[in-house]
């Protein structure tokens, strides 16, 4: 292709706009064949609207006025950052950028108010959105209440064309069928979320979007990239293909190696001209923090039974491949053992039923022990602590549904009526359980287990109880983040529920001290985010807990597991967005 | 964009607009207190269900401070363009007959039928045509303009701004009583003619906005093509494609979208004078020599 410079000239005649005038006499047929006169002070009031109407090409975003009434009943406020976001893409990024704001900093937000403003000043009409299908409820339900924009959500086979705004999970529109309806379109807007799930340019995902018709486009995502720079120059390419070169001369110009950059300030004013990412910092704040660990003392019964799981599953572990029990199956029944007996009971069961002879027997005096434990020792301390705050709604979370019915059912004999949330529920009926915890004075608990866990906003509670821990970070963060997000307006409490003497006590440690994770706001540290992806804890720790032969030799192992850990955040880790994007 | 419609024109708008509905209003002090029915839902029912609501209304954020409660009606917000949105259901048509101010008329007359040499002066009503449209320039910016026209349908003449033409007349419904010059064009005709001057205006606008599209889709051409020059024939097809979608999103297009039609008849008064023909046109603020302009004294519907 090279030679063909021309391509790069348009021709005067090309720019001369095209006229379309409309016809009059069959657009006002009716009036005229009804002789249907109206008054001078409506031919001239009629004027006046359409005046009021004319759309123009704004410094201030339409948004600001339109919604507001809207905003006000849902309790959204528009954020300086937000509002200059929207103005940037829309002005100077010419509706094609990368927002990729920190998680919990209202990047749903920021793309529902581009896409209404786009629609108000008349530029847009046609608009398809692309989801991952656990958000498209969530995606339809914000755009309503928050834009007053009323989408489609895509499933089976329908009628693409009719519809202006759609939205549909990527899954769903990769389908053959459906991938060659949508590209045969044209959209005047295409919105990716958790777009870096496009990292790839062989996948099906990939070649979906690529393929798409589009004016103005929107990817978002908080990770653009993690550690492989390739990446990076693939999402952009997407967005603007030849922002960064093709990828022989970026790698030649930017790329020291996979994760090292070169010319970096190059690099960093080029990203800055399709990427956005705001931060926390002193511009952007949530409220604080608070921070509680209740460490409890199990009763003896609770910590033989804990004692004889641990023992189990050590024993078990160590065998390796003699071992008759996955060791997946093992860490899962050692976090079990840590929520409640009833969420360990119910592997036992499962492990008792596929046993033989020998290990039947170990498992069945492990299921009496579970069985003859009717209470739990954290349910005193969960009571308490709403005992304590009567007029406070609750989250808490678990692991384990068997943990959750146990609350629930322990909850309605103390008379606290409560809500419980899963990953089982449909959507609708999830909708309709936050609707009611939100709404009714009467439910003040929800217990969530962690496939509840991601996505929902809960932004009204400010009060957290950790009845377990899960042992990646991540999801401990993502819990914290359904309600310590963009919109909480009061100090979070968390509650962290620790039974001592048990591996949960070290983990906790480990992750309040070691890693601080408790301090950090979520994305604060994408280096954090990137390790612990890279680094399964949960592997490191079992293996901490299969060799230690004694407590003893147990904290040690894990003081130096804690060490190790430390040490390795503080490593300069590889390439980090937001080290590229700060000057 | 605020700051062209001024908190006193958006109150304005709103009480002609509950003028012509017939709605019942009240002003109290800085609020108007209206009552009107609304559709509730309007998009789930076939037909709605009507519902009397009442809106107390308020025009300047600080009148919106003093009274609680109160909404407040700004350029943009929801309630104006619920407004806005009722007002587009009416006015599409009218037929109207226009007198120029008598005072102003009364000065000039004696003059001309002076000078007459011929016969008297008489009073003749000239049909027009008048349209108001909404032009929209796209390219990956909108812009929209409001045109008044009015086609002169004797002779073809037309006139900008001729709304503002119109608002100085006292306006009757339907057609004069008197005499009414013959239309020479037919509507669609005039709308024809019309749509070339529209064209035209069109092309002589300040070419900036174009020549900023044209530069944008330059440089997005550019960029694309450091991605595809050393692709193979499959990356050139993707090259050509995508140009064409930048094309589409910066290509500069105006759309003419009519507001509302409305037939008028002008008063003029015409006279002879030495052999030729006179005509003033108050309304126009001129006086011409119409040379070869035939005057039927007959009625003839526009």
């Amino acid at each position: 292709m090279a030679g063909r410079a021309e391509v790069f000239f348009s021709t005067e005649e090309e720019f001369l706009p095209e006229i379309s005038f409309p016809d009059e006499l069959r657009i006002f047929e009716n009036e005229l064949n009804n002789e249907a006169w109206d008054t001078w002070e409506a031919f001239t009031l009629r004027v006046r609207a359409e005046e009021l109407a004319l759309r123009q090409d704004f410094e201030e975003l339409l948004i600001l006025t339109r919604l507001k009434d809207c905003w006000e009943r849902a309790g959204l406020i528009p954020y300086d950052h937000q509002v200059a976001t929207v103005k940037r893409v829309i002005g100077e990024m010419r509706g094609c950028a990368i927002l990729a704001d920190e998680v919990g900093l209202g990047k749903t937000i920021e793309a529902g108010m581009i896409i209404k403003e786009y629609i108000l000043r008349g530029l847009v009409k046609k608009v398809l959105i692309l989801t991952p299908a656990s958000l498209c409820r969530q995606w339809a339900a914000e755009l309503s209440q928050k834009f007053e924009l009323y989408p489609v959500i895509a499933r089976g086979f329908m009628d693409w064309d009719r519809y202006d705004l759609i939205i549909c999970s990527l899954d769903t529109a990769k389908q053959p069928d459906r991938r060659q309806a949508l590209q045969r379109l044209s959209f005047d807007l295409v919105v990716v979320d958790e777009a870096h799930k496009l990292k790839n340019p062989s996948t099906l995902n990939y070649r979906l979007v690529a393929g798409l018709k589009k004016k103005f486009f929107l990817l978002l995502t908080a990770t653009p990239f993690q550690n492989d720079l390739k990446e990076l120059f693939t999402l952009i390419s997407l967005l603007r293909p030849g922002q960064l070169g093709n990828y022989r001369s970026f790698r030649q110009r930017f790329m020291k190696e996979k994760r090292e950059a070169k010319n970096t300030g190059q690099l960093r004013s080029l990203l800055r001209e399709v990427m956005i990412r705001n931060r926390r910092g002193p511009h952007i704040t949530l409220p604080p923090r608070r921070v509680a660990t209740l460490p409890l003392a199990p009763s003896p019964p609770e910590r033989e039974f804990y004692r004889a799981v641990t023992d189990f599953v050590r024993r078990e572990y160590r065998r390796q491949e003699k071992a008759t029990v996955n060791p997946l199956t093992l860490l899962t029944l050692q976090r079990e053992v840590c929520s409640s007996s009833f969420a360990a009971a119910e592997t036992l069961y499962r492990l008792c039923a596929k046993a033989g002879e020998s290990d039947g027997q170990k498992i069945v005096s492990l299921m009496e022990k579970a069985g003859r434990l009717k209470e739990n020792t954290k349910m005193n301390l969960v009571e308490e602590i709403l005992r304590q705050a009567p007029e406070e709604k609750f989250l808490i979370f678990t692991e384990f549904l068997a943990t959750q019915q146990y609350i629930r059912s322990r909850l309605q004999k103390s008379g606290i009526p409560a809500l419980t949330f899963d990953g089982s529920m449909s959507a609708s009926k999830k909708d309709f359980t936050i609707h009611r915890f939100r709404s009714d004075p009467r439910y003040r608990v929800m217990i969530c287990t962690e496939a509840g866990g991601e996505g929902i906003n809960l932004q009204f509670c400010r009060s957290m109880i950790n009845y377990d821990l899960p042992w990646n970070p991540m999801r401990l963060e993502q819990r914290i983040g359904r309600i310590h997000r963009l919109g909480q307006t009061r100090e979070v409490y968390i509650y962290n529920l620790v039974t001592e003497g048990t591996i949960e006590e070290h983990l906790l440690k480990l992750l309040v001290e070691k890693v601080r994770l408790f301090d950090l706001v979520i994305g604060n540290s994408q280096q954090i985010i990137d390790y612990f992806q890279k680094n399964s804890l949960e592997a490191r720790v079992m293996k901490v807990l299969a060799t230690a032969e004694t407590e003893q030799e147990l904290d040690e192992k894990f003081a130096a597991l804690s060490e190790e850990i430390e040490k390795e955040l503080q490593q300069p880790g590889g390439i980090n967005l937001d080290q590229l994007l700060e000057s | 964009m605020a700051e062209k419609f001024p908190a006193e024109v958006i109150r304005r708008f709103v009480l002609d607009t509950l003028e012509l509905s017939g709605a019942p209003y009240r002003i109290v002090d800085k609020v108007i207190m209206a009552e009107v029915t609304v559709e509730i839902p309007a998009m789930f029912f076939d037909p709605p269900r009507l519902e009397k609501q009442t809106l107390n209304m308020v025009f300047t954020p600080e009148d919106a401070a003093g009274y609680p409660g109160a909404e407040l009606v700004s350029w943009g917000s929801y309630r104006l363009n619920w407004f806005i949105e009722g007002v587009k259901k009416r006015g599409g048509l009218t037929l109207q007959t226009a007198e120029a101010d008598p005072a102003a008329v009364e000065k000039e007359l004696p003059g001309l039928r002076a000078g007459a040499t011929a016969g008297p002066v008489r009073k003749v009503n000239r049909p027009y045509l008048a349209v108001n449209y909404v032009l929209s320039r796209y390219a990956d910016t909108l812009r929209e303009d409001l045109v008044s026209l009015g086609i002169d349908m004797t002779a073809g003449e037309i006139h900008e701004d001729f709304l503002a033409i119109l608002q100085k007349a006292k306006m009757t419904p339907g057609i004069p009583a008197g005499e009414i010059a013959r239309p020479v064009l037919s509507p669609a005709e005039a709308l024809n003619r019309l749509h070339q001057y529209l064209a035209e205006k069109i092309l002589a606008w300040d070419p900036s906005w174009r020549e900023k599209a044209r530069r944008c889709y330059e440089e997005e051409l550019i960029c694309l093509y450091r991605y595809y020059h050393e692709g193979n024939a499959d990356e050139r097809r993707v090259f050509n494609e995508r140009a064409r979608e930048l094309y589409e999103k910066y290509r500069p297009r105006v759309t003419v979208r009519p507001v509302n039609l409305g037939f008028f008849y002008l008063p003029e008064f015409v006279y002879t004078k030495k052999d030729a023909a006179f005509s003033y046109q108050p309304l126009l603020g001129r006086r011409e020599r119409v040379p070869g302009l035939a005057i039927t004294p007959r009625n003839d519907k526009g």
